[in-house]
């Protein structure tokens, strides 16, 4: 593992040890898990594969839940010590959830790192894409999903394109040289460009 | 000590995100000290708003903090 990194079947093993950062996404992942698929996406994809910089929350994306379901994940992870930021009761939570509106999850007693739950359905096309084309990667013990480096890379370039994001899909352009493909960049850029023009019809 | 090989002289802030991206490759130290800062700016944040709302409900003042900042 001269690079750094290696892909053993798939999955993408990065050789470090792991952060508090990474443990305490690992502590949300191991609850969360029990009640639904999700997908990691944007700051922590750049941070977990080396990329030097300071985050607050960490995106996640889930399906929606239906009331129960999310009423029994609401409560292990009030179990496990994380608390909301919208609310302490699973009602009240659960408004932002049907109108698909993000919540925010951190340890008690904390503020900083939050989990940032964003609830998308799959009229959400490039959202849908990534999370159903998830990229496995492994740190350690731990183990989570990602969007194909090549999905990621680009919707930072064309729909985020902030400074920050600009430089952490360069980081990841950089690292992964060696087994980013040309074909799979040609298949994420439409649907990316797709999910463009929609944001700019709906300005 | 970490050794950073330098192949151009970095100028903007990308050329010197090339130069770290490059140098992670083959120094895994650059991964020991990226764990030393993320541990120590969580380490920072947490201590800075314990202290901030000593004393007081942390969740009742951590969502007036995130309302004024318009966060939630």
């Amino acid at each position: 593992m001269n690079r750094g990194y290696e892909l053993k079947k798939g999955v993408l093993v990065i050789d470090r040890e792991l952060t508090d950062l990474d443990l305490f996404v690992k502590d949300f992942l191991e609850v969360l898990k029990k009640y639904s698929d999700y997908l990691i996406v944007s700051g922590f994809v750049s941070i977990s594969t080396g990329r030097t910089r300071a985050t607050e929350d960490v995106d996640i994306l889930v399906p929606v839940l239906d009331k129960i379901t999310f009423e029994g994940l609401f409560a292990k992870l009030k179990k496990h010590k994380f608390w909301c930021y919208q609310g302490d009761s699973s009602e009240s939570v659960y408004e932002y959830v049907k109108n698909l509106q993000s919540i925010r999850f951190a340890k008690e007693n904390q503020m900083f790192p939050n989990m940032e739950v964003i609830f998308i359905t799959e009229s959400k096309k490039a959202k849908h894409y990534e999370f159903t084309h998830p990229q496995k990667i492994k740190i350690k013990n731990f183990e989570f999903k990602i969007p194909p480096l090549e999905f990621e890379i680009l919707y930072k370039e064309i729909i985020l394109a902030g400074k920050k994001d600009l430089e952490d899909a360069r980081h990841l352009r950089n690292v992964f040289q060696e087994i980013l493909k040309e074909d799979k960049f040609k298949e994420c850029e439409e649907i990316i460009r797709i999910e463009l023009n929609l944001m700019k019809k709906q300005k | 000590m970490t050794q950073i090989i330098i192949k151009k002289i970095p100028k903007t802030d990308l050329d010197y995100v090339d130069l770290y991206a490059e140098n992670l490759k083959t120094n895994p130290q650059l991964f020991e000290q990226q764990r030393m800062l993320i541990n120590s700016q969580l380490k920072s944040s947490k201590s800075f708003f314990q202290n901030m709302f000593k004393g007081k409900d942390f969740k009742i003042e951590a969502r007036k903090y995130l309302k004024q900042r318009e966060l939630i």
